[in-house]
């Protein structure tokens, strides 16, 4: 998940950056000192399995593990410093800033982005395993053939509903606000009912 | 006293049940949107619209219900299912879906002629196509064409399933669906839409003994295991108590006593899975995946049984409430509601229809 290779204690928290299989470590990243073992171990000199000490067969994708996490950590972050930004300027009023409105519009996609990169992260992150450690995806995938053709068939089906519904909401967004009204107090009191 | 994994194979016989009478009818009500006809056609769309609209997601808890029994009961069951018929479920999966789907865009883009014109038909032929394929699933679980050895499925993905007696068990269930929706929208409507429905009803009636007449010798011929289960003592009685409703119902429609006309269809249509489950015991893929040898171990069994109270606690007030709010005591049964007085279907009469029900 963090793209730490090597079995080490003290191991550090790796930044940004870019892993690189072949040679074994993140390039350009900005390492904390003793940070994973911290985190993962609650403890600075913990020792933290690396990578290496992983049979290749046994490992997930180190790629998308590691960037979706590092989107997901990173988004969850900002997040936070988000709201921060927002109850210090409601605080000291002072939020007729556009930027922190643009910040504030940002984390609804933001919230989105980061949890499915936490579903690749899981997802992903589990492989080659369907039941770590029980069952191999490859041992618990159907025998019947051509199941990539039902996968595209499906997210064809998918993009087509989507693209019908963004185009149907839009259409509803342009109906006056009278005939929104109507439409609202019928469901209203269906409610009351 | 039952074997426990023979109880909750019974309670996944009467989500069958549940599913056949409540999503049988959904679909049924499907086709006769697809076969809306005569001067009042809008209406008649528009009465399916109101029937189902509240209640047709819900309707599906029960095939998601049987699902999990399946796959958390009897998982060796499951996975030989999920591949021998992968490919009708994925289109029963299509289907489910597209329905749903456009269902809803119809609702809400009735404005756009080019729209509705495009999304209904959609409806109305996933609402035939996936009746039909669930019936032939049923018909290849019990005609032995799907053989399981050592774990390995040997079934051929496309003839496993399209057996004749495959497409005679999907023709029944898609013309008994349209039965049922008939009766249902009989008494939701009034006035001449309640004749449109009931002539269509008396109709579908008279098809479903028609097919059910050529049913059998394909049966004895195709499948004659199941034929003979069928003739055993405890099954015999069943099969004719569904006979003998199946007959009442269209007899209580022909005098126009609607309420007595739904009751017995439902009971023909719930002792006729109540018989073929009967027929079908031991076995849930004839002939070599049965409850026993398919079930999971006994604390899942146990544990799965117990959770049922719990489900029941939470799902039948919920839909209690759900069909009381909008079947019980229905207005539209006395007399025809403001919404159903010739206008064509359009958002604005959805609108008026629906707040003057809740008022």
């Amino acid at each position: 998940m963090e793209g730490l290779f090597e079995t080490q204690r003290g191991a550090p928290l790796t930044i940004g950056g870019w892993p690189d299989v072949g040679a074994g470590e993140i390039r350009y990243g900005i390492e904390i000192p003793k940070g994973l073992s911290l985190l993962a171990k609650h403890d600075i000199n913990a020792e933290v399995m690396g990578l290496n000490d992983v049979p290749p067969r046994d490992r997930p994708n180190v790629y998308i593990v590691r960037t979706a996490f590092q989107i997901m950590v990173g988004f969850g972050t900002a997040l936070i410093g988000i709201a921060a930004w927002y109850w210090a300027s409601r605080r000291w009023r002072r939020l007729d800033n556009r930027l922190l409105l643009l910040a504030l519009v940002a984390s609804g996609f933001m919230g989105f982005i980061a949890l499915e990169a936490g579903w690749f992260v899981t997802e992903v992150g589990r492989q080659p395993w369907v039941i770590y450690g029980v069952m191999r995806t490859e041992d618990a995938v159907t025998p019947v053939p051509g199941t990539a053709n039902v996968l595209y068939g499906f997210s064809l089906l998918y993009v087509v509903l989507a693209a019908t519904l963004v185009w149907l909401l839009l259409r509803l967004r342009h109906r006056g606000p009278e005939q929104a009204h109507e439409h609202h107090s019928g469901s209203e009191s269906n409610v009351s009912h | 006293m039952f074997p426990i994994e023979e109880m909750l194979a019974g309670v996944g016989v009467l989500a069958v049940i549940a599913y056949a009478l409540l999503a049988g009818a959904d679909f049924g009500a499907g086709v006769w949107d697809l076969l809306a006809r005569g001067p009042r056609k809008d209406l008649q769309r528009q009465a399916i619209a109101e029937a189902i609209g509240p209640i047709w997601e819900a309707n599906h808890v029960w095939m998601i219900f049987l699902i999990v029994i399946l796959f958390s009961g009897f998982p060796p069951a499951f996975a030989a299912l999920s591949i021998a018929l992968f490919v009708p479920f994925h289109l029963i999966l299509v289907g489910i879906m597209l329905r749903g789907a456009s269902f809803v865009f119809r609702a809400h883009g009735a404005a756009a002629a080019g729209f509705r014109a495009a999304w209904g038909p959609v409806f109305g032929s996933a609402s035939v196509f996936t009746p039909v394929l669930l019936g032939m699933c049923l018909g290849a679980v019990s005609s032995g064409s799907i053989r399981v050895s050592n774990g390995v499925v040997l079934a051929d993905y496309w003839s496993a399933w399209t057996a004749p007696i495959s497409w005679l068990i999907g023709a029944l269930a898609l013309i008994q669906a349209a039965y049922l929706a008939a009766v249902y929208l009989c008494l939701e409507t009034a006035g001449e839409l309640r004749e449109d429905f009931r002539r269509r009803a008396l109709v579908s009636s008279l098809v479903v003994i028609v097919i059910a007449t050529v049913a059998f010798p394909v049966l004895i011929a195709e499948a004659p295991h199941l034929w003979r289960s069928l003739l055993q003592p405890h099954v015999v009685p069943v099969i004719l108590v569904g006979m003998v409703l199946g007959a009442a119902s269209p007899w209580a429609l022909w005098h126009r006593r609607f309420r007595l006309a739904r009751l017995a269809a439902a009971g023909e249509v719930s002792a006729i899975i109540v018989g073929w489950a009967l027929a079908q015991r031991p076995y849930i893929i004839y002939p070599d995946v049965t409850v026993s040898n398919s079930a999971a171990s006994r604390g899942m069994i146990l544990f799965t049984l117990w959770t049922l109270p719990f489900a029941a606690a939470l799902l039948v007030p919920s839909l209690w409430f759900l069909f009381s709010v909008f079947k019980g005591q229905n207005p539209a049964a006395a007399e025809p509601p403001a919404g159903l007085t010739g206008r064509p279907m359009g958002e604005a009469t959805f609108t008026v229809t629906r707040t003057d029900r809740g008022s």
